[in-house]
C-alpha cells in the first residue's frame, strides 16, 4: 500500500513534471517564434534591389525636342495615349500640341507636381508649354525613365509600396478572392480550414491550404514552401502571434509588398508595385479595375495563369474574381460589366526601357563600385539617376547598325561579323549621353565601349601636333614628309608609310594633321620626343599606361573607346579635361542624397594652344580626311574631329564633336582581322549617320585674345592677302606669325580696299 | 568627292556668313543709334567677325566689288568669332537661375549647384552660370573646383572686358579665401587689365 502509495506518487509527480517541462518547452519556443517573427517583421523585410533611371526629360519652351521624341519617351513612361487626357499618366496628341498630364515626381531639389499641359511643337523644337487656363511655363521635368535594377543574388526584384499607395480596388479584390474574412479572423479562419481539409480528405492529398493572407504571409515570409503537415502546424501558431503584435493594415501591406506574382528569366517578380509595371507598365495607383482584379487572380498561380502565355486562364481568373466583388456588393452591375469587356491589357514586352540599355548600365555599375560595395547596391533600395538620354541613344544605335549592316553588304565576307561600339557624351558637362557595347544593343554580353582595348591610329595625331603647338610650332610650319627607316634598339627596322604610299617633300603642319600623313607626324613626334607626347596624353584625360614606342605616334597604343572620348573631351571643352560622368545622384530609398557626382573639371591646356588644335580639327572636317561629313550635315553646323586607321586596317576609328555632342564610334572584327574599311570609309560614316539625325548646336569656341587670324599662301605659308589667290585664313599665336610675305600680299599692301573709304565710313563718322 | 557639292555648299556658307554679319552690323548701328537696344528682341547669340583679320568690315561691300577674288578663296574653316555674347536668356534659365539665387540664400549650396547643373544643360554658355556656379562651389568650400568653373567661365566669355574683369576678380577672390594670396594677386593684376 505504502509502496502503491509511493510508487502512485511517484508517478503523478514525474507525469507533472514531464507536463511542466512540455509547457516550458512550448512557452519558450513559443518565445522563440515570437521574438523571430517580430524581429523578421520589424527588421528589414526585404533585399530591394536598386533602381537605375535616365535622365529626367527636360521640357522648355526652345528644347529641342520633335513631337515624336516626347512620344517616345512618354511610352517608355508607360503613358497612355487617350483622346483626353483626364488623370495623370495620360497624354493625348494632336499634329502639333501633346496635351501631358504629368505624373509628378519627387527629385531631391524639389517636387514636380502632377499637372496639366500644353506641349506646342513645332519641327524639332518645343514652342510654348501653356497650362490649362493658358498660362505659359518655363519649364518642368517629367519623372524620369526607369532603365534597370541592379539584383540580388536571389534574383528577387521589387517596388516597395504603401498601403495607401494600393488602390482600393486591389485591396477589396485581394480579399475577396482570399480571404473574405481576413478583417475578422486572428490569424487562421477555422471555416476556411475546415473546408480545406474536405478538399484534402477528398483528394486523398495535401492539395489545399485553406490559408488565410495571415497565414500566406507567413508561409512565404518565414518558412519553405514545402506543403508539409508540421509548416503547416507550425504556420498557425506563428499566424496569431503576427495577429497579435500587428495591426491588420501592417499585415496587409508587408503581403502586398511580399507576394510572388510572375517570372522574368532569373527574375522573380514580387509585391503589387512592380506587378504593375511589370504587366502593364503602369504605377499601380493608375490601374483599372479589370487590371487590379488580374493581378489580385494571380495571386493564386503566379505561373499557371500567366496572362502572356495562358491569356485565357488569365481572363476567366480574372473574371471569376469581378464576379465575386459583384456578388458581394463591392462592385455595381456596371462596374461589374465595363470591366468584364474589358481586354486584358498586358503589354507585350514587360518594360520597354529595362534591360533596353545593357551597356550603359555596365557603366553605371562600374563608376558605382568604386563607392558603394555590391550588397548595399542589390538590397537597400538605392535610386541611382544616371546622365543616359534615351532618345539620343536610340539614335546612335539606329546608326551603329545601319552603317555595320550597310557595310557587310557592301564588303561581304571580308568584313562578316562586324563589329562596332560608340560613346556619345556632352562636350560641354562631360555627362555621358549613351553607351553601345556592340552591334547586338540589348546583349548583356561584351562591352566593347569599355573592354575592347584597340590600337587607335591616327586618333593619337592630335596629341602630337598639341605638343608641338605647345613647343613654339605654328601652324604653317614645315614638316618632312619623305620616307625614312627607324631602326629600334633590339636592331629591328621600322618603315612607315602614307596611307596610299603617298609621301611629300614639305607639308605645313595643319596640313599634316588635316590629311593625316604618317612620315610628317612620326618625324615631328620623334623631334619633340615621345616622352612630351605621352606627357600631352596624359593631360588630355588618359590614365593607363603608355609605352614610349615610336609607333605609339601611329597610334599602336590599344584605348578603348571610353578613353577616347576622354581624351576628346577635353580637346572639345577647350583645354578643361573632364571625368566622364554616368551617375548624377545616388539616395536611399526615401529620396535622401547618398552622394552625388557633380561637373567637375580640370584646365590642362591652355587656351590658345587649344584653339590652334581645334582649328586643326575643324579643318580635317571641312578639308581633310573627313570632309564627307558636309555630304550629310548642313554647313552651318561646325564640327571637328579625327578619322583613325589602325595598322593593315584592323580597327576603324571617329572621334569627333559639335557644339552640344560628342561620339567616338569604333569599328572592328572580334579576331583582328585586317578590314576592307578605313576611319573614313567606316566608323565616320556611323558617326555622321547619327549626327545628321542628332539636333546640333554647332562648335564655337570664341577666339583667345593672344590669337590673330591671319592670310596665308596655301602654298608658301608666308603672308598674303586676302585678295590673293590661294590664300587662306589661319590662326597664330601673338609673335608666332610667319614674317615673309608672298609678292602678291606686298603689292596688295600699297592698294588698300576702296570699301573702307564707301559709305560704311560714312555710317560712322 | 564631287566638286560640284562642295561649291553648292560653300555659296549656301558663304550666304549664312553673310546673313550673320549683317545682323551683328544692324545689332551694333542699333546700339550706336542709341535706340534702347531691347525695344526689338535681340537675338540669342551674336557672333561678331574678328578685327584680327585684314579688314573688319562687313564682306557684303567688300564682295561685290571683289567678286573673283571671293570665289577663289573659299574659307576652309570658318573663322572663330572673337566673342560669343549671351544677349538673351530664355524663361527656362531665367527661371532656374532665379531658384538657385533662392537656395543660395538660404545657405541650401548643393540644391543651388543641382539648379545650376540644370541650367548649364540648357545654356551651357552662359557666363552667368558659371559665374554662379562658381560661388557656390566657393560656398561650399570646394575652392579647386571653384576657381576652374570661373576659369571655364573666363574661356567662354573672351573678348568681353566686362564680364572677363568680374570673373577675374572672382578668381582673386576665391584664392584669398583659399589662402592662396600670391595666386589672388596675380588675377586681381589680371582683373585689372579689363
Amino acid at each position: 500500500m505504502n509502496t502503491h502509495h509511493h510508487a502512485q506518487r511517484r508517478s503523478f509527480g514525474f507525469a507533472t513534471k514531464l507536463f511542466l517541462t512540455f509547457l516550458l518547452l512550448l512557452g519558450l519556443s513559443l518565445l522563440y517564434l515570437d521574438h523571430h517573427i517580430r524581429q523578421q517583421f520589424e527588421g528589414k523585410r526585404w533585399a530591394v534591389p536598386a533602381k537605375v533611371y535616365a535622365r529626367p526629360l527636360e521640357l522648355y519652351a526652345g528644347s529641342p525636342i520633335s513631337l515624336d521624341e516626347l512620344k517616345i519617351e512618354l511610352r517608355s513612361l508607360g503613358y497612355q495615349f487617350v483622346q483626353k487626357a483626364t488623370r495623370p499618366g495620360q497624354v493625348a496628341v494632336s499634329k502639333t500640341k501633346a496635351i501631358v498630364y504629368t505624373r509628378g515626381f519627387k527629385f531631391t531639389d524639389g517636387l514636380e507636381s502632377a499637372q496639366r499641359l500644353i506641349l506646342h511643337f513645332s519641327g524639332s523644337q518645343l514652342t510654348k508649354i501653356t497650362q490649362h487656363q493658358g498660362q505659359s511655363i518655363p519649364l518642368i521635368r517629367l519623372e524620369p525613365v526607369l532603365i534597370g535594377g541592379i539584383y540580388p543574388l536571389n534574383n528577387e526584384d521589387r517596388d516597395l509600396i504603401q498601403l495607401d499607395e494600393a488602390p482600393e480596388g486591389l485591396t477589396q479584390a485581394l480579399i475577396a478572392i482570399e480571404d473574405r474574412g481576413f478583417y475578422e479572423h486572428h490569424g487562421i479562419s477555422l471555416r476556411g480550414i475546415s473546408r480545406a481539409m474536405l478538399v484534402n480528405i477528398k483528394a486523398g492529398r495535401f492539395i489545399q491550404g485553406g490559408s488565410t493572407l495571415t497565414q500566406q504571409l507567413i508561409k512565404n515570409f518565414y518558412l519553405t514552401s514545402d506543403r508539409t503537415l508540421a509548416r503547416k502546424l507550425l504556420e498557425i501558431p506563428m499566424a496569431m502571434l503576427l495577429e497579435l503584435h500587428y495591426s491588420k493594415a501592417d499585415i496587409l501591406e508587408a503581403y502586398l509588398n511580399e507576394v510572388y506574382l510572375g517570372q522574368e528569366g532569373a527574375r522573380a517578380i514580387h509585391g503589387f508595385g512592380l506587378a504593375a509595371q511589370y504587366y502593364f507598365a503602369q504605377p499601380l495607383a493608375e490601374l483599372k479595375l479589370h487590371q487590379l482584379a488580374l493581378l489580385a487572380g494571380l495571386v493564386k498561380g503566379p505561373s499557371y495563369f500567366e496572362p502572356r502565355r495562358h491569356p485565357e486562364r488569365a481572363k476567366s481568373r480574372r473574371d471569376l474574381v469581378l464576379k465575386v466583388l459583384y456578388e458581394q456588393e463591392v462592385i455595381d452591375q456596371e462596374e461589374y460589366d465595363t470591366a468584364r469587356q474589358a481586354s486584358l491589357g498586358i503589354v507585350q514586352q514587360a518594360s520597354l526601357s529595362k534591360g533596353a540599355y545593357p551597356a550603359y548600365l555596365d557603366l553605371v555599375k562600374r563608376q558605382l563600385r568604386d563607392d558603394y560595395p555590391d550588397e548595399a547596391l542589390s538590397s537597400e533600395g538605392l535610386r541611382i539617376y544616371t546622365n543616359l538620354n534615351p532618345i539620343a541613344q536610340n539614335k546612335a544605335e539606329t546608326a551603329l547598325t545601319k552603317t555595320i549592316n550597310s557595310l557587310e553588304k557592301n564588303y561581304g565576307q571580308r568584313i562578316e561579323g562586324l563589329q562596332g561600339s560608340m560613346v556619345v557624351t556632352d562636350p560641354q558637362t562631360g555627362e555621358v549621353i549613351a553607351v553601345i557595347g556592340g552591334r547586338q544593343t540589348r546583349y548583356q554580353g561584351f562591352n566593347r565601349a569599355l573592354d575592347t582595348l584597340r590600337p587607335i591610329g591616327s586618333l593619337v595625331k592630335p596629341a602630337v601636333y598639341l605638343t608641338a603647338i605647345e613647343q613654339g610650332y605654328n601652324l604653317v610650319s614645315e614638316l618632312d614628309d619623305s620616307p625614312f627607316e627607324l631602326t629600334m634598339p633590339n636592331g629591328q627596322v621600322w618603315q612607315p608609310e602614307n596611307f596610299g604610299h603617298r609621301s611629300h617633300d614639305y607639308v605645313q603642319l595643319h596640313q599634316a594633321l588635316a590629311h593625316s600623313y604618317n612620315l610628317s607626324t612620326v618625324r615631328l613626334g620623334m623631334s619633340l620626343g615621345l616622352d612630351k607626347v605621352i606627357n600631352t596624353l596624359k593631360r588630355l584625360g588618359v590614365k593607363r599606361p603608355i609605352a614610349p614606342y615610336p609607333s605609339l605616334l601611329l597610334g599602336a597604343q590599344g584605348l578603348s573607346p571610353l578613353e577616347v572620348a576622354t581624351m576628346y573631351q577635353t580637346m572639345a571643352s577647350n583645354g578643361f579635361q573632364m571625368p566622364l560622368r554616368a551617375i548624377r545622384q545616388v539616395t536611399d530609398s526615401t529620396g535622401e542624397e547618398l552622394s552625388r557626382y557633380p561637373f567637375d573639371l580640370e584646365q590642362t591646356i591652355d587656351n590658345n594652344s587649344i584653339h590652334l588644335l581645334q582649328y586643326m580639327l575643324q579643318e580635317t572636317t571641312r578639308a581633310g580626311t573627313a570632309r564627307s561629313i558636309y555630304y550629310r550635315l548642313p554647313n552651318n553646323i561646325n564640327v571637328a574631329g579625327k578619322t583613325g586607321t589602325s595598322d593593315l586596317q584592323r580597327d576603324s576609328w571617329f572621334a569627333g564633336f559639335a557644339g552640344n555632342r560628342l561620339a567616338v564610334v569604333w569599328l572592328g572584327l572580334d579576331d583582328n582581322a585586317p578590314m576592307p574599311i578605313t576611319g573614313s570609309s567606316g566608323a565616320l560614316r556611323a558617326w555622321t549617320d547619327y549626327m545628321a539625325n542628332e539636333t546640333l548646336d554647332p562648335f564655337i569656341a570664341p577666339t583667345p585674345e593672344d590669337i590673330e587670324y591671319l592670310w596665308v599662301d596655301q602654298q608658301t605659308g608666308m603672308l598674303s592677302d586676302k585678295r590673293c589667290f590661294g590664300a587662306q585664313q589661319l590662326p597664330f599665336l601673338l609673335g608666332n606669325s610667319p614674317t615673309e610675305r608672298s609678292a602678291c600680299a606686298i603689292r596688295k599692301q600699297s592698294d588698300p580696299l576702296p570699301a573702307i573709304n564707301g559709305w560704311i565710313k560714312r555710317w560712322f563718322e | 568627292m564631287t566638286p560640284n557639292l562642295t561649291s553648292t555648299s560653300t555659296a549656301h556658307y558663304w550666304q549664312q556668313a553673310r546673313r550673320l554679319t549683317a545682323t551683328a552690323l544692324l545689332v551694333f548701328i542699333s546700339a550706336c543709334a542709341s535706340t534702347p537696344p531691347l525695344s526689338v528682341p535681340p537675338p540669342i547669340e551674336v557672333i561678331t567677325p574678328p578685327p584680327a583679320v585684314s579688314i573688319p568690315i562687313p564682306d557684303t561691300a567688300v564682295i561685290s566689288e571683289l567678286p573673283d577674288q571671293a570665289e577663289i578663296n573659299k574659307p576652309i574653316v570658318p573663322v572663330s568669332p572673337t566673342t560669343i555674347e549671351t544677349r538673351h536668356q530664355s524663361d527656362a534659365v531665367i527661371a532656374l537661375l532665379n531658384s538657385a539665387e533662392a537656395a543660395q540664400q538660404q545657405g541650401d549650396f548643393k540644391s543651388a549647384q543641382t539648379t545650376l547643373q540644370r541650367a548649364q544643360r540648357i545654356a551651357p554658355r552662359d557666363p552667368s552660370v558659371y559665374y554662379k556656379l562658381a560661388v557656390t562651389h566657393q560656398n561650399l568650400e570646394d575652392y579647386r573646383l571653384a576657381e576652374q568653373v570661373a576659369l571655364k567661365g573666363v574661356s567662354i566669355v573672351q573678348g568681353q572686358p566686362d564680364q572677363l574683369r568680374k570673373f577675374w576678380l572672382l578668381i582673386a577672390n576665391i584664392r584669398l579665401q583659399a589662402g592662396d594670396i600670391i595666386a589672388a594677386e596675380k588675377a586681381e593684376h589680371t582683373a585689372g587689365r579689363y
